[in-house]
């Protein structure tokens, strides 16, 4: 039996137990529930650890399989400071021989960087970045050497907190972080195709700045993953208790067709002539005209994708894409196909050049030469302006845009480089006749080198235009293809009978008395046009600055190979005929033995019929009349009438 | 206190008291066979003096004091209860959790001898592609230029 103080006594105590679960229980309940997503958060803080899981970015190959860009592990090596602030001296001493930078310069830097970041925060940095860039082999030999040294702690019999202290600076004074470099293994050579990359600040990987590293980001960068996990007291992952684990999607390698033999050939080939005529800067493209795929593109002066930063950001585009110019003379290539395949003139039509000086609307077109009297051929192949200002005006304004257009001026090409300039030509309802005029020789019209190359790869494949092929096809890390790419017709852009004529009158470019005769070959018929056009600014044309450039193809019968080459202001002469031929002959032969296109002048020579350039018998002149003034020069449907047709 | 109080009759609950097994069958019962047993007071003994005093002052809330007692032991018991069941909860976290960090530095050696093995191999991949580039840019170029042109050209009709 209780009395009533032992009574009052269990009551209290009773009490106070209750009381103390029920503070238990509300606490329990402040914590658990009331304040459960702040404490949750701050918890999460503390022990959970994200990581950005760099994707491996794909490979591009040459069309043989040859590596162009690669991604290389490398380490880049951190020192713990707040590890290392007790004994930096003798951690500067150990680690010093082993990075390869004097203790002393490795002491100062880690006191700099120990006292820059005290200004900062309370406690000592984390991680002072060391050096960037370490190959993995290198990292691994430090951390083996590492496992070896004393740290200056080599008594006798060390206490178990110098055990301690020793085996955390072996451990942890150094540590690295994986990342990826890409490699160019051909260096300049591809610099102005492939352009180059750049880290990505938020450890997401490599990006791509310009050139198809640039153009095909998406493809070759892959997907970033992502891990959530715990990490324990020391900040160490536990692998065991990822909360989310997303692996990361590596990158597609790429093909191009480009065969890289023959971009290294022309690369010193286009160097040399670079240096010969000084230029401020040389292009080259070469392209199957049957398939329409290019096989070396190549700028200079090109930079070393490496180190990008080491030259002037000017030479990292892709000259032959993205750079628009008046192209000269190649132009009347569209204006002798329009003319052609309208039917207005034949190779043989005579037109009189006006010996030189042709003044129409008050402005004068001049030719390099006082010409008579040639047939379109002749005046083609002596680049007459005069001859194809007047062909521009018997054809009219809106023909010959179209063919410009039909030909893919003033569009990009569909090439799978997104920053390849369309060029720029003004709609046929706002040319002035000076305008049409100044077209048909190819000024007040700017154009890209590759656009020009294609125009000819058009010729050279019976007049149809098919979209122009870089890649090849995508492929996963594993070889299993994603995506190929086949040749695309676009449109028939003149008959194959124009196309024909066009040879021929090509023909005669490079066959002696043309403008391109030094680029003839001795085993190949090669066909092909000269281009010199006068540098402009805003202010008009730029007196002694030129740009020089041939576009061609060869064997003549079955082209293979369509090759154009520009120099861009040579100082050592600047007519294309005198200055880029011999270019493009030692290119075309470059060309010939690497790609192994079989010889065709043996063959032509032994039939006897197509070497010879010989001039009509009759030669009847047509169209415009050396008699009339420019006054009496008919609009075009009545010069279209006064043209005999063959 | 004779043994008769624990057989008298009263509202209080009542248990009929046999010798051995309460179950058993009277023989002496009229009707054995209709004999229910009776049940007997299970109030605890007291003494005359116990009832003398009590006629006085009677126990002040015994059934409280019991129902405190018998809540105090409850809740200790529950308190030992979920206490162990804490212990046990414990014990097996500490298991779980020391088994996953072995499990953690198993994964996480493997996971460096696989990186460290795809390391290699792209370095090596690397190597190779420097390699060929450089033999590329040495021989196979100029090979190309002194290749032999192929004799009889090809062509359609």
């Amino acid at each position: 039996m209780l009395n009533a103080f032992q009574y009052r006594r269990m009551a209290v105590i009773v009490l106070l137990v209750c009381a103390g679960f029920a503070w238990l229980f509300c606490r329990l309940f402040q914590i658990q529930i009331a304040r459960h997503q702040e404490l949750a958060a701050k918890a999460q803080q503390y022990t959970e650890t994200t990581r950005v899981l760099e994707a491996w970015r794909g490979q591009i190959h040459d069309r043989n399989g040859k590596v162009l860009a690669i991604s290389v592990p490398v380490k880049t090596v951190y020192a713990d400071a707040a590890l290392c602030s007790n004994r930096l001296e003798q951690v500067a001493q150990t680690c010093g021989p082993l990075l390869q930078i004097p203790p002393g310069v490795l002491a100062g830097r880690l006191r700099a960087g120990l006292q820059k970041a005290g200004s900062r925060s309370a406690g000592p940095p984390r991680a002072l970045l060391l050096e960037h860039d370490m190959p993995v082999a290198e990292w691994n030999a430090i951390t083996s050497a590492l496992d070896l040294e004393t740290f200056g702690m080599d008594r006798p019999n060390p206490t178990a907190a110098e055990r301690r202290a020793l085996q955390m600076l072996r451990r942890k004074a150094l540590f690295a972080r994986d990342e990826q470099v890409r490699l160019y293994p051909y260096r300049e050579c591809l610099s102005s195709l492939l352009g180059f990359v750049t880290p990505q600040t938020n450890g997401a990987g490599l990006k791509g700045v310009c050139g198809i590293e640039a153009d095909l980001d998406r493809t070759l960068a892959g997907e970033s993953g992502c891990c959530v996990s715990e990490q324990d007291i020391g900040g160490n992952e536990l692998p065991a208790r990822r909360q989310l684990y997303k692996p990361p999607g590596d990158g597609a390698n790429v093909v191009l067709t480009i065969d890289v033999r023959l971009q290294q050939l022309l690369v010193e080939t286009l160097a040399a002539a670079r240096s010969r005529y000084k230029s401020r800067s040389a292009s080259v493209v070469i392209m199957n005209p049957r398939t329409f795929e290019v096989l070396a593109m190549a700028s200079l002066p090109g930079f070393d994708p490496q180190h990008p930063g080491s030259a002037p950001p000017d030479t990292w585009g892709n000259r032959v894409l993205c750079d628009r110019v008046e192209p000269g003379s190649t132009f009347k290539l569209v204006t002798l196909a329009a003319a052609l395949d309208q039917g207005l003139m034949t190779l043989d039509s005579g037109i009189y050049c006006e010996q030189g000086r042709f003044v129409f609307n008050k402005v004068a077109v001049r030719d390099h030469a006082p010409y008579g009297l040639l047939t379109l051929r002749e005046a083609f192949a002596k680049s007459s302006n005069i001859a194809f200002a007047k062909a521009a005006l018997a054809l009219g304004p809106d023909r010959l845009y179209r063919y410009m257009t039909n030909f893919g001026f003033g569009q990009r090409t569909g090439i799978a480089l997104v920053r390849e300039t369309p060029g720029r030509i003004e709609p046929a309802q706002s040319w002035s006749t000076m305008a049409l005029t100044r077209a048909a020789f190819g000024q007040g019209v700017s154009v890209s080198q590759f656009q020009m190359a294609v125009a000819m790869c058009v010729i050279a494949n019976g007049g149809r235009l098919m979209r122009p092929m870089l890649i090849s096809r995508i492929e996963t890390p594993q070889g299993r293809v994603l995506q190929r790419f086949q040749p695309q017709f676009i449109r028939c852009v003149v008959s194959p009978q124009t196309a024909r004529l066009i040879i021929e009158a090509l023909e005669a470019v490079v066959s002696p008395g043309g403008t391109g005769a030094l680029a003839a070959m001795d085993q190949y018929t090669v066909v092909a046009k000269t281009g010199t056009a006068q540098k402009s600014d805003r202010h008009g044309y730029l007196k002694g600055r030129y740009y020089s450039s041939m576009v061609g193809f060869f064997p003549a019968d079955s082209p293979q190979v369509v090759i154009s080459i520009a120099l861009d202001e040579p100082q050592n002469g600047y007519y294309a005929g005198a200055v880029i031929a011999p270019v493009f002959r030692s290119v075309a032969e470059q060309a010939a033995a690497c790609l192994c296109v079989p010889p065709d002048k043996a063959i032509k020579n032994r039939g006897g019929s197509l070497m010879a350039q010989s001039r009509p018998a009759a030669l009847q002149p047509v169209g415009v009349l050396p008699a009339r003034s420019v006054g009496e020069i008919k609009p075009a449907g009545s010069v279209l009438a006064s043209l005999s047709r063959r | 206190m004779s043994r008769s109080c624990f057989l008298r009759l009263g509202n209080e609950p009542f248990l009929r008291r046999f010798r051995a097994n309460p179950f058993r069958r009277d023989p002496e019962h009229p009707s054995p066979f209709l004999f229910v047993p009776k049940p007997m007071c299970v109030r605890p003994v007291q003494t005359t003096l116990q009832l003398f005093n009590d006629t006085g002052q009677q126990p002040r809330s015994r059934g409280a004091a019991e129902k405190v007692e018998r809540s105090a032991l409850k809740l200790s018991g529950t308190i030992l209860l979920l206490t162990l069941l804490a212990c046990g909860f414990g014990a097996q976290h500490i298991a779980y959790t020391r088994k996953m960090n072995r499990l953690s530095r198993q994964l996480e050696q493997r996971e460096a001898e696989f990186r460290a093995l795809t390391q290699a191999y792209r370095t090596l991949q690397s190597i190779e592609a420097v390699r060929a580039a450089g033999e590329s840019r040495q021989s196979e170029a100029r090979q190309a230029l002194t290749r032999p042109s192929p004799g009889k050209p090809s062509r359609g009709g």
